[in-house]
């Protein structure tokens, strides 16, 4: 079993290449991002350097949508099996300070080389 | 170089408040008040120096970029240019009027007027049997988001008026324009502004037209390294004690930038929009901590900020900026405005080019911004009483 | 070198309709050189000549040995021309303790440089040249500038360009003499009528 190679976050929303980060944690809490990130029209990846680990790999990012909101979260994935209490998509916190829990619900879908995590901004709720 | 006779700019403008005050009670009694007088006395800054005023000083609240092409391009030519121009800043910086000015009354006030002179790369093409320039001075390579325009780039030389007065400001241009008129023709003139207040109380930056606080990271005179990074000390002699001026036109795109929550304009450049403070830090002047992480461990200033970017590598690749603002009115229905992006340095090889590099590539700033002029100038070094400037170029 | 001068003094004056004045048959002073523009001054030896005008007719003085004069003159500049007549201005302090006659002035750029004053003439400002030159009392300043007094420079040999440096030799009346610097500035105004009035009626 081994990780892939890049972990890509595709949203539903275009993102604009602003206060864009990204940190993958493996579960002994190393940051396995191991180079430069790259935003394309709807996703964001990032190269990950392989790990064997098993267990829980946390993922939190920040991006900031076509609208010029910045908007930040974190959601697990698993290599193995869970090794931590799950684990839902946490929440999701907008820049401005508040917190919508599981608003941006991730729509994921696990690609070849990647994980892909849509989410989907519901404009009208505020 | 400049005079600091322990005047700043602040009690100055705090004094021209008074001044009003006073001028006010003129119609009263009849009677010019010597407040009004001495006010104007002191706003003058020293011409002669081993540098050229209009750099080191506080920068005048507004400014004239004023671009000329020699009309016949010869080494008499040239050196006549210079004689007048020496001839005329050292009279209007100091509140006197220029021989045959046609309005001597409307040079009184000095509002510490800097008139400040540079030459620029094509000079040396142009003009036959000049002194060679030195190396690291050239035109800045447009990058690859540039839509430079003619209009606004580049001439054989350069005069940067700055003054606190619009009426001195006018005047001195509108002297040296004619003085040099049989000589030389204006290509362009950029027109700058900058706020006279501070950001806030207790900084010297001010807010750019984004509303950024800028100037929060920027080698001031008085700085150790103030010297070494601004006066040319290598290549040719002549140019020894001058510096280099890149001054480029950045359009801002508003309507497009007001589209960002605060919070994300504050992710583009790295700082906070009310204190200046970068993120993560709370005040201004606190050392920037460029790993500084939030809460979720993600870092506060992205790869591609602003002044991630723009921070010098190391203590050499930093450059000292003295911008304006522009604002052009409405061009084509939409808002033309902008930085006149001024910064001076002892090499931009060294220093501005790898900065500019870094930007071009990733600025997240790029997307509100776009270069329309771009120029260099070697700002040539001062004179004495007894000189002109640029007399180095002809001995 | 001389005679090239003059010819082109010769020549400045038609085109400007300069009114040539006869010339003294006696020229024994100052062989050679001909006095025909009043102002002129020539120096020959360690000796100055000044062509002027004795009861309507131009001669030249006697020579005077040439020494050094304190007068000093500041924020000098002439009038752009290319050929023709042209102002020349600025301060002039006497720095001595004497009053100081300034009664010539000279200049490689000109054929000669007259003394010149404004006068009031059928209801206009004219000017005219000052036959007895220039007094300043011990210790003062003369200000010469557009519409006032000024040197005018006669018979201009190459065209004053803005920026050009321009020397002017001022020669008092002990023979006296001071090498100043004026610089060529773009000026409109100035352009007073010249009178020659003043000159014609020295013909006999
Ligand atoms: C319209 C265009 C620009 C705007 C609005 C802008 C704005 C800012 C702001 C707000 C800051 C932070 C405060 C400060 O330190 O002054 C800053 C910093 C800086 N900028 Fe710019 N800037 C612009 C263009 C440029 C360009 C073209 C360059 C150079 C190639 C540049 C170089 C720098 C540098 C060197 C810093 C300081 C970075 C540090 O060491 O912290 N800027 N700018
Ligand atoms: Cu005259």
């Amino acid at each position: 079993m081994s990780l892939p190679k890049t972990v890509e976050i595709t949203f539903a929303t275009k993102l604009m290449d602003i206060g864009t980060g990204i940190v993958v944690l493996d579960p002994s809490r190393k940051n396995i991002v191991s180079g430069p990130f790259t935003v394309s029209e709807y996703s964001l990846s990032a190269p990950i350097s392989d790990s064997k680990i098993l267990g829980t790999y946390e993922v939190t990012y920040r991006v900031v949508s076509e609208d010029g909101h910045p908007v930040e979260g974190r959601f697990n994935f698993y290599l193995g099996q869970s090794s931590a209490p799950t684990a839902s998509p946490d929440r999701v916190t907008e820049k401005s300070g508040r917190t919508w829990p599981n608003i941006f619900l991730p729509l994921a879908v696990v690609l070849a080389l990647g994980i892909a995590f849509i989410f989907r901004r519901y404009r009208n709720i505020k | 170089m400049s005079d600091h006779s322990g005047i700043s700019r602040r009690s100055l403008l705090v004094g021209s408040g008074a001044a009003g005050v006073a001028g006010a009670s003129i119609g009263y009694f009849g009677k010019k008040s010597s407040a009004v007088q001495s006010m104007t006395e002191v706003a003058k800054i020293g011409f002669y120096g081993v540098h050229q005023s209009g750099i080191e000083n506080t920068p005048g609240l507004i400014s004239n970029f004023v671009a000329f092409d020699l009309i016949d391009p010869t080494k008499a030519n040239l050196q006549s240019v210079l004689r007048l121009f020496t001839d005329d800043a050292a009279r209007l910086t100091q509140g006197k009027p220029a021989l045959a000015d046609g309005a001597p009354e409307l040079a009184v006030n000095p509002a510490n007027l800097t008139m400040t002179l540079g030459v620029g790369p094509s000079l040396f093409t142009r003009v036959p049997r000049l002194p060679s320039k030195p190396e690291f001075f050239n035109e800045i390579p447009a990058f690859p988001n540039d839509q430079l325009d003619p209009k606004w780039s580049g001439s054989d030389f350069i005069i940067q008026f700055c003054c606190d007065d619009s009426l001195t400001l006018s005047h001195a241009v509108g002297m040296i324009a004619k003085d040099l008129s049989t000589l030389a023709q204006v290509r362009w003139i950029q027109t700058g502004a900058r706020s006279d207040k501070p950001a806030f109380s207790g900084t010297t930056s001010v807010r750019n037209l984004m509303g950024q606080v800028e100037g929060s990271d920027n080698p001031l005179p008085g700085n150790p390294i103030f010297n070494s990074l601004v006066w040319i000390n290598e290549g040719p002699q002549w140019a020894k004690d001058g510096t280099i001026l890149i001054l480029r036109r950045i359009q801002m795109l508003m309507d497009k930038w007001e589209i960002l929550d605060r919070s994300a304009q504050e992710m583009v450049i790295g700082r906070r929009l009310d204190n200046g403070a970068a993120l993560g830090n709370k005040v201004e002047n606190e050392p920037v901590n460029f790993e500084a992480t939030d809460t979720l461990g993600l870092p506060l200033i992205s790869a591609n900020a602003h002044i991630r970017l723009a921070h010098g590598a190391s203590l050499s690749e930093r450059i000292y900026r003295r911008p304006y603002n522009y604002d052009n009115g409405i061009v084509d229905g939409k808002r033309d405005l902008g930085l006149i992006f001024a910064a001076f340095t002892s090499n931009p090889v060294t220093s501005y080019l790898p900065i500019q590099g870094r930007l071009a590539q990733s600025d997240s700033l790029n997307k509100w911004i776009t270069a329309i002029g771009s120029s260099t100038y070697l700002i040539l070094p001062g004179c004495t009483e007894n000189s002109y400037i640029g007399e180095t170029l002809f001995t | 070198m001389r005679s090239k001068l003059f010819a082109t003094l010769a020549l400045t004056c038609l085109l400007c309709g300069f009114n040539l004045v006869p010339v003294a048959a006696d020229m024994t002073a100052m062989p050679g050189a001909k006095c025909s523009m009043p102002g002129m001054t020539v120096t020959v030896a360690k000796l100055t000549y000044l062509c002027q005008s004795k009861a309507g007719v131009l001669t030249w003085s006697t020579g005077l040995p040439v020494s050094k004069v304190a007068i000093t003159l500041t924020d000098g500049w002439v009038k752009l021309a290319t050929t023709g007549m042209s102002g020349a201005f600025g301060i002039v302090k006497n720095n001595t303790k004497n009053a100081v006659t300034i009664v010539g002035v000279a200049s490689a750029r000109a054929a000669a440089v007259q003394t010149h004053e404004m006068v009031m003439k059928n209801g206009a400002m004219v000017m005219q040249m000052k036959m007895d030159g220039f007094t300043i009392p011990a210790g003062k300043t003369l200000e010469l500038k557009p519409g006032g007094n000024h040197l005018m420079l006669m018979g201009i040999t190459k065209p004053i360009k803005a920026g050009d440096y321009l020397y002017l030799t001022l020669t008092t009346s002990t023979g006296g003499q001071a090498t100043v610097r004026v610089i060529g500035k773009v000026f409109a105004g100035g352009n007073e009528t010249y009178d020659t009035s003043n000159t014609t009626a020295m013909k006999p």
